[in-house]
């Protein structure tokens, strides 16, 4: 684990309850979660950081997921920054759409335990 | 000197010679094409000729008149006969040969030298004469007329025959072309009268071939339509040709039994009458039509040609659907052509407009009745003259009651005739008739007309019905049909609209329960692999116990809500004190506001307030769900419930200082899985069911309302509900 190159992970996440469990998991696995709360925030915090992964949720405040995903994609700061969009809400479509908009895969939360998403992230990654 | 004998042909030839003209001019003026204009010069010679030969007739024993008559009137219009019908054929048959065209121009110059040779000796001088007449005699140059009839009739009927041999040709130019030969060979016969001028004195046959001619070319005129013109047999030509025929007969009475009892006729005498009768002929026509027309002016202002009318009405009916038109035919017809006065027609049917009911004309009910049922079906139709007959016949003392009524009925609305009108079995209506203007009565003829009308009007009324029913009801199926549609196309927007709504609260919902389950689960899969620090085990199994209730909240949010929708929901009314209710829900949420920082405060009155009608349990559902909706919308600030008693209702409030409703949102707040935008873009554990539960709730309450009372975005938003007191109901 040591040898291996120390990834960045960022989430986008408003849910203090899901951020804390999901931010022990990384760390049991030797990864650092860092957590953005506010949807107006995790753009700034995204260039400022240059995190190797993006795990972003839908349902952000006043600003949706997507709208976040499409500023990230047309930026040529932060447009090669890996995103997973992760979220508890799957409307018909929005898997195909954030696909389309740049994200490298969509996750349904409540679908994976938070050892699991470990997991993808890391698959991902390598 | 021999005084020649009467002979018949030559008669023949003062009617042939008007009749020949006649054809040719109207050919001519009826059409102006070249072989029409050849006929009628050749309809001249022929005129020319015909008197001619009577006036040769009248001059014999005068030898230098003859001769005079011969070479004035008959030779220069003979010698030109031959030609023309070669000209005819020519023309008639298209000929194209040039050889034909040398030969037509040959013809010409022939004749014309022919014409001015027959004025000197050497062509004719000096006279023979014979029992039936006389002639000059034919000298050196009459040969070479011979000689031209017989070249050119024999080259204008082989012109002809090629036609009519001709499949080519369209069988109607074939036909034409058979009479034509026909007819121009008979007229050649006439040539046999030349015999008379080489000394041969055969009985005048030969005149007869004029007639003849006529005869065949008139025929071929009728059937062919020759040289492009027809005649038209009218009912007078028919009587013209009979009249004619008797005429014909009459002179031919007199002629032999002149002849035979060797009688002196006195031909000036006949010749007038003759004149007399073509007059007559001519006139007979107009001078019938004008003294019909004088008659009925002056004598017979009633005669009314029924049969005219009734061709009339049935033309004029075809062609007319609309019951309104139909009518004002019929009343036109009766009014103007048949001179009745006063018409009137109702309909018993009563959906037609344009009816009036046998009641508001005149008739009580009794008597309507009487003459619908009984009278009609018995006796066809109730004339008011004849009801005086049948009431002194009538033993029946009911029927003559009625009887008597109906008299009354109609002369009180001054009718004389009540005409029924009647498809089938059925009575459709009736046609009023008032007196004739002239107050003379109706007559058997009248009356037998009146009922032959009546059968073509009924029809024609039945079918006008019959058509604006049908039309009335496709235009009232159109109408139906389009509200329909709009109808469903309405149902459809709501449903669309409905389906939108329930796929974006099935998003929201699973989402919502999602949540839960999430962290639940996460949280459980850790503990479990031992993988959760010791120091966060506790925050962490509070949160998922917290998740787990919420997650309770929102099944039973699901499931009342579906509930609701289903005709089972009922709420049992009960006495419920509301200060109580409130004082429990809010003992319950004071500490989640305080978990989310929020301050919940109450506001009771201190006083005693009157029992409301409504449930404990739902009540409660309501009191939660008023502030779990206000705690999701408020991010800071405070919650505060309160309680004012009115004088027939006691009121709830619950004011937040939340986000606040927008305007164009108030009107759907309380449908099932709506939610204003601002509250979408705000992250809430809701269900998006909760007003609509609180609005099922009360609208379940008799008397009870559910309403925003204020609302200002940013600035937060006081929900009411009014509860009667359990006294004022």
């Amino acid at each position: 684990m040591s040898n291996e190159k120390k990834y960045k992970i960022l989430m986008v996440e408003d849910d203090e309850s899901q951020s804390l469990m999901y931010q022990i998991e990384f760390k049991n696995f030797g990864m650092d979660l860092i957590v953005v709360n506010d949807g107006d925030l995790a753009y700034d915090a995204i260039v400022k950081q240059q995190p190797d992964l993006v795990l972003l949720d839908m349902l952000i405040g006043k600003v949706s997921g997507l709208d976040v995903l499409n500023k990230l994609k047309t930026n040529d700061a932060t447009k090669n920054i890996k995103v997973v969009v992760m979220s508890n809400y799957n409307k018909k479509g929005i898997n195909e759409e954030c696909k389309k908009a740049g994200a490298a895969d969509y996750w349904v939360k409540s679908d994976f335990v938070p050892k699991q998403i470990v997991e993808k992230v890391q698959a991902i990654l390598k | 000197m021999l005084t020649p004998e009467i002979s018949i042909p030559i008669y023949a030839q003062i009617p042939s010679g008007i009749l020949i003209f006649a054809i040719g001019l109207y050919s001519w003026l009826k059409i102006k094409k070249k072989e029409n204009f050849i006929f009628f010069l050749l309809a001249i010679t022929q005129t020319v000729f015909a008197y001619g030969a009577v006036a040769l007739f009248y001059s014999c024993g005068n030898d230098s008149l003859t001769m005079f008559i011969d070479r004035i009137f008959l030779y220069p219009f003979c010698i030109m006969m031959p030609i023309l019908v070669y000209h005819f054929s020519f023309e008639f048959c298209g000929i194209k040969a040039k050889w034909q065209k040398f030969a037509l121009y040959g013809g010409y110059v022939w004749s014309v030298v022919l014409v001015v040779w027959s004025q000197f000796d050497s062509f004719i001088s000096g006279a023979y004469h014979y029992r039936w007449g006389c002639h000059t005699q034919a000298r050196f140059g009459n040969h070479f007329y011979v000689a031209l009839i017989i070249i050119y009739v024999l080259l204008a009927i082989y012109n002809l025959y090629k036609v009519w041999r001709d499949k080519n040709v369209d069988a109607l130019k074939r036909g034409q072309a058979v009479y034509i030969m026909i007819g121009f060979f008979i007229f050649s016969l006439a040539g046999f009268t030349l015999l008379w001028a080489y000394g041969y004195g055969i009985y005048p046959l030969s005149y007869l071939a004029l007639p003849l001619f006529i005869i065949v070319i008139a025929y071929a005129i009728t059937r062919y339509r020759l040289m492009d013109i027809s005649f038209i047999f009218r009912q007078s030509t028919i009587y013209l040709i009979t009249i004619s025929l008797f005429l014909l007969g009459l002179y031919l009475v007199i002629i032999v039994s002149a002849w035979y009892l060797k009688i002196a006729v006195h031909w000036n005498l006949v010749t007038a009458a003759f004149f007399a009768s073509v007059l007559m002929l001519v006139m007979f026509d107009r001078t019938r039509d004008f003294i019909a027309k004088i008659a009925n002016r002056y004598f017979f202002s009633e005669a009314v040609d029924y049969q005219e009318v009734t061709n009339d009405l049935t033309k004029q009916l075809a062609k007319e659907i609309d019951l309104k038109k139909s009518l004002q035919i019929i009343k036109d017809a009766l009014v103007k052509k048949m001179k009745l006065g006063g018409v009137k027609i109702i309909l018993f049917d009563k959906k037609i407009p344009v009816t009036e009911s046998l009641e508001k004309v005149g008739f009580n009910s009794g008597t309507s009745g009487f003459l619908i049922k009984y009278y009609f079906n018995e006796k066809g139709m109730a004339v008011e003259q004849e009801l005086n007959f049948i009431l002194d016949t009538t033993k029946d003392k009911e029927k003559k009651g009625q009887l008597e009524r109906l008299r009354e009925d109609m002369k009180k609305i001054k009718v004389s005739i009540c005409l029924p009108l009647v498809v089938g079995e059925e009575h459709i209506g009736l046609i009023f008739l008032g007196d004739k203007p002239s107050a003379s009565a109706y007559t058997k003829e009248d009356l037998e007309a009146l009922s032959i009308l009546e059968s073509q009007a009924s029809i024609a009324i039945a079918n006008a019905m019959l058509y604006q029913e049908v039309r009335d009801y496709s235009l009232n199926l159109k109408k139906k049909v389009s509200e329909q549609t709009k109808d469903i196309r309405e149902k459809n927007e709501n449903l669309k609209k409905l389906l939108e709504m329930r796929s974006e609260f099935l998003n929201i919902t699973s989402h919502q329960l999602r949540t839960p389950v999430s962290v639940i689960k996460g949280t459980l899969s850790m503990l479990i692999e031992g993988r959760l620090p010791e120091k966060d085990q506790k925050h962490l199994l509070e949160t998922a116990y917290d998740k787990a209730k919420k997650l309770t909240d929102i099944v039973n949010d699901i499931l009342l809500a579906s509930e609701m929708k289903s005709d089972k929901f009922n709420v049992e009314m009960e006495r419920v004190q509301l200060k109580d209710v409130v004082q429990e829900v809010y003992d319950d949420k004071v500490e989640d506001a305080k978990n989310k920082g929020i301050e919940l405060k109450l506001d009771l009155p201190n006083a005693t307030i009157s029992d409301v009608l409504s449930n404990t349990k739902y009540l409660k559902q309501v009191i939660y769900n008023l502030i779990n909706n206000a705690l999701q919308y408020t991010l800071n600030g405070s919650i505060t419930v309160q309680v004012e008693e009115k004088t027939k209702t006691v009121l709830l409030r619950v004011i937040d200082t939340g986000i606040g409703i927008p305007k164009e949102s108030l009107p759907k707040l309380f449908q099932r899985f709506s939610r204003a935008p601002n509250a979408v873009a705000t992250f809430t554990d809701g269900s998006g069911l909760g007003l609509f539960i609180i609005k099922e709730i009360i609208d379940s309450h008799k008397g009870a309302k559910v309403y925003v009372e204020s609302t200002e975005l940013g600035k937060g938003t006081t929900f009411t509900i009014e509860l009667p007191k359990t006294k004022s109901i």
